[in-house]
C-alpha cells in the first residue's frame, strides 16, 4: 500500500484508481476547514446520576426576597433536609426550585481534526418539592438532597412565578477508595460524588504519596465519577489525596479559597507485598453511544451517486481484516478502495501543519448487479477516526467510517536500575482528543508522548528508577490543549484519570484506553 | 423633575448584572443618567464568634455567616457630574434577602489626611443566612424624585479559612 496525498474537499479529482500513484500536492489545508465550536450532548454514562427532576422556570426575583431556613444546609447527597419559610403570602402554592446546571464539553469538529475547546455550563432550575403556605404565610417541607453537582445550590420558593424567598444548600463532596489494601499493582477504585459545576470546583487532582498522578472531572456525569489508579511503592502505608483543583493541578490551599469545600480528601492504602509485575493490560472507557454525527472528521462531503457500503466491523486495531460490501456501484467496472487519513504534525506550526492523504487499500471489479464484496486490512498508521472510501472513475461512490483503536506493542519485563527502556504502542491518533498519551511512573506524572508525527507509532523512552522490584507505568488519555490553544480548556496536558466516564472524546466516539504496564527493576 | 434615573454601577468585586427591574415598570430609559460604583468589603465588627479576617475593608463578594458585610457606593449624576450625596439624595438603602432594609449613610472614611466620602451600609450576616448566591438591591431616590435600583450579587458560604488557625485543619477522610 502506498500513500497518495490529496485534498479532503477535492478528493474526487485526485484519486488514483487501483494503484500507488501519487497525485500531487493539491491539499486543502486544515485552516480552510473551519467548523463551529459546539457544546456536545454527553453520552449516557452508566452509574452517573440523572437529573433528579423536571427542569422548571425558576421565576423572577421579587422586590422583597425573604430567607428560607434549610436544616441541615451542609451535607452530602442523600441527606434528609427540612426547609421552611415565613412571612410569605398566606394560602399560596409554593414551588421549591433547586438551582443547578447542565455541563457539556465543547468540541470543534473540523474536517481534519477535532479540537477540545473547553466546557459550557448552563444554569437550570429543577423542581424539588411543593408546599402551601398556611394562614400566617409559613410553610415547611422536606426533601432528600439529590445526587447532583457538589457545592452551593440556591433554592427558591417560587409563588406565582416570583421568587418569594431564597435558601441554600451546600452539597458536600465525598471520596472513597476500594480496596484499602493489596499488593503492588492492585487497581484502586476511587469514587467521587459532588464534584462541582463551576470552573474552580469542577476538577480534582490525585496525589499519590505527594506525587501528581493526574486530573479528574465529572462534568457530564452530574458530579459523580469513578476511576482507577494502581497501588505502587514499597509494602506499607501509602497516602492518596484527592485534591481540589481549579484547572489541572492541585490548588493546595483550596481551604483558603472562596470554595473551601473542595478541599482535599486524604485516604490511606496499604501495599501488602510485591507479588511481581502484573501483565500488560488495557483499561477501556465505559462503552457509550456517541452523540456526535461529525465525529468522523475525514469523511468527504463530495460523494457522488447513491451507492451504499458496509463494513463487518467499524472499529479495531491496526491490521484488522475487514470485509467490505457495497451496492449501487457502476456494474462491471473497477473500484478502488482507499483509506482516508492525514499526515503532518503540530510542532512549531505556524501555517499548514498537516494534509489529507488517501492510502490505497486495493481494488476489485464490481459485479454485474452493482455489488461489491471484498476485504481490506486496516493500515498500520494513525489511530482514531478514518473512512474507507470506494472510488470509481475518480469519484467517491460510498464511504464508511472506521475507528482505529489503540494497541499495545511492547515493554521489557526486566530493566536494570538506571538503564533506559522503551514502551511501544500503536494506533495513536492526531486530533486534540487522541494525539498523545500521558505517562506516569509509579503514579507520578512524567510527561506525554505524541503519535501524530510518527504516524500512530509511539516509542516512549523511559529510564528504570527506584528500588529493585515492581514499578508501574501507566499511559492515560491526554487532552492536547496546545497548538491551537484555547482559553479555559481545563484538564489539558495531564493524565486524564477519569477518562472512562467523563472525557470530551466519548461523545465523538473516541474509545481511548489506559495502558496498565509494569517493569521489574533489578540491580 | 420627574424622570427615571437608571443607576448604572461598576462592581469591582462582583460579576454585577444590571437589572433595573423596577425601572422596567415605566418607559425604558433612553440614556444613563447616573453612574454608580458599588462594591462590598469585610467590616471590622463581625458577630461574636464569627470568622474574623486579619485585614478589614478588603474588597470581596464572598462572605461567611456572621461576617460583617459593608456596601460601599460612590455615585454621580452623569449629566452634571454632581456627586450623589445628602445634598441631592432623598434616601438611599440596600435590600438583602430576609432582612430589614439597610440604610445607606453618607460619610467620610479613611485616615484624617486622606478622607474619602462615600455611601455605606453595614450588617452582620445572620447565623442562618441562606447559603449561596444572594442579590442585594441598592436603591437611590433623589430630591428630584428620580429613582433607580442597582442589583449586586454576593455569595454566602458556611466557612471561611482565610485566617491562621492555632491547630492544624482537621483531615477530612471518608475512606
Amino acid at each position: 500500500m502506498s500513500r497518495t496525498q490529496s485534498s479532503w474537499r477535492r478528493a474526487t479529482n485526485v484519486v488514483a484508481l487501483g494503484g500507488a500513484v501519487a497525485v500531487g500536492a493539491l491539499a486543502l489545508l486544515q485552516s480552510s476547514a473551519v467548523a463551529a465550536p459546539t457544546p456536545v450532548t454527553a453520552p449516557v454514562i452508566p452509574g452517573a446520576p440523572k437529573l433528579f427532576g423536571p427542569v422548571v422556570d425558576a421565576g423572577t426575583p421579587s422586590d422583597a426576597m425573604a430567607a428560607l431556613k434549610t436544616t441541615p444546609d451542609v451535607a452530602p447527597a442523600g441527606t434528609k433536609v427540612t426547609i421552611s419559610g415565613t412571612g410569605l403570602p398566606a394560602g399560596k402554592a409554593v414551588s421549591l426550585v433547586w438551582m443547578t446546571a447542565n455541563v457539556r464539553f465543547i468540541l470543534d469538529p473540523k474536517p481534519d481534526s477535532v479540537d477540545y475547546i473547553g466546557r459550557k455550563v448552563d444554569k437550570i432550575g429543577v423542581a424539588l418539592s411543593n408546599a402551601t403556605t398556611d394562614a400566617s404565610g409559613a410553610f415547611k417541607a422536606t426533601f432528600v438532597a439529590p445526587k447532583d453537582y457538589g457545592g452551593l445550590h440556591d433554592i427558591f420558593a417560587v409563588i406565582n412565578g416570583k421568587q418569594a424567598a431564597k435558601g441554600g444548600y451546600l452539597l458536600e463532596r465525598t471520596v472513597t477508595i476500594s480496596p484499602l489494601k493489596g499488593p503492588v499493582g492492585t487497581p484502586i477504585t476511587v469514587t467521587v460524588n459532588g464534584m462541582g459545576s463551576p470552573t474552580y470546583e469542577s476538577v480534582g487532582s490525585v496525589l499519590y504519596d505527594n506525587h501528581y498522578a493526574g486530573a479528574v472531572s465529572a462534568n457530564t456525569t452530574r458530579g459523580w465519577t469513578q476511576f482507577k489508579i494502581r497501588a505502587s511503592g514499597k509494602a506499607g502505608a501509602h497516602f492518596i489525596e484527592y485534591a481540589g483543583s481549579s484547572h489541572t493541578v492541585p490548588y493546595l490551599n483550596m481551604q483558603q479559597s472562596p470554595v473551601p469545600w473542595t478541599d482535599a480528601h486524604r485516604m490511606k492504602f496499604t501495599v501488602t507485598k510485591d507479588a511481581g509485575a502484573p501483565k500488560p493490560s488495557l483499561e477501556w472507557p465505559t462503552a457509550v453511544q456517541p452523540t456526535m454525527s461529525e465525529r468522523t472528521t475525514v469523511l468527504s462531503t463530495n460523494v457522488t451517486g447513491s451507492a451504499t457500503a458496509q463494513l463487518d466491523s467499524t472499529s479495531g486495531p491496526i491490521l484488522t481484516k475487514v470485509n467490505v460490501t457495497a451496492a449501487g456501484l457502476i456494474p462491471n467496472a473497477p473500484a478502488a478502495l482507499q483509506w482516508t487519513s492525514v499526515v503532518g504534525n503540530r510542532v512549531n506550526c505556524t501555517g499548514t501543519c498537516w494534509n489529507f492523504v488517501n492510502e490505497q487499500l486495493g481494488s476489485a471489479t464490481v459485479g454485474a448487479d452493482g455489488t461489491l464484496k471484498t476485504g481490506i486490512k486496516v493500515p498500520d498508521g494513525l489511530g482514531g477516526w478514518h473512512a474507507v472510501q470506494i472510488v470509481q472513475n475518480g469519484q467517491i461512490k460510498a464511504q464508511v467510517p472506521y475507528y482505529v483503536k489503540r494497541s499495545f506493542v511492547n515493554i521489557p519485563k526486566t530493566v536494570k536500575a538506571g538503564e533506559p527502556f522503551i514502551v511501544e504502542i500503536k494506533g495513536v491518533g492526531w486530533t486534540q482528543i487522541d494525539n498523545t498519551v500521558a505517562v506516569t511512573y509509579d503514579n507520578s506524572y512524567m510527561g506525554y508522548a505524541c503519535g501524530f508525527n510518527s504516524n500512530g507509532y509511539v516509542r516512549i523512552q523511559l529510564m528504570a528508577t527506584g528500588d529493585p522490584g515492581t514499578h508501574l507505568i501507566d499511559l492515560y488519555p491526554l487532552l492536547y490543549t496546545q497548538q491551537p490553544a484555547y482559553a479555559y480548556s481545563q484538564l489539558g496536558m495531564v493524565p486524564l484519570l477519569g477518562f472512562a466516564n467523563d472525557a470530551p472524546g466519548l461523545a465523538a466516539g473516541y474509545d481511548l484506553p489506559a495502558y496498565r504496564l509494569a517493569i521489574t527493576v533489578v540491580k | 423633575m420627574k424622570r427615571l434615573l437608571l443607576m448604572m454601577g461598576l462592581a469591582v468585586a462582583a460579576s454585577a448584572i444590571l437589572v433595573p427591574s423596577l425601572a422596567q415598570a415605566a418607559d425604558p430609559p433612553k440614556k444613563l443618567d447616573v453612574m454608580l460604583y458599588v462594591d462590598t468589603v469585610n467590616g471590622s465588627r463581625p458577630a461574636a464568634g464569627a470568622p474574623r479576617r486579619k485585614v478589614s475593608c478588603t474588597q470581596t463578594n464572598v462572605f461567611a455567616r456572621g461576617e460583617q458585610q459593608v456596601f460601599r457606593i460612590w455615585g454621580s449624576v452623569a449629566g452634571s457630574g454632581d456627586i450623589l450625596s445628602t445634598e441631592n439624595v432623598k434616601y438611599a438603602y440596600v435590600t438583602v434577602p430576609g432582612s430589614p432594609n439597610l440604610k445607606l449613610s453618607w460619610g467620610a472614611h479613611g485616615a484624617t489626611s486622606n478622607r474619602v466620602w462615600f455611601w455605606t451600609a453595614a450588617w452582620n450576616l445572620p447565623a442562618d443566612a441562606p447559603l449561596g448566591e444572594s442579590t442585594a438591591k441598592i436603591v437611590f431616590k433623589t430630591e428630584d424624585d428620580a429613582f433607580g435600583i442597582y442589583e449586586f450579587k454576593y455569595t454566602i458560604v458556611p466557612q471561611l479559612n482565610v485566617t491562621a488557625k492555632k491547630k492544624p485543619a482537621t483531615v477530612k477522610s471518608r475512606s
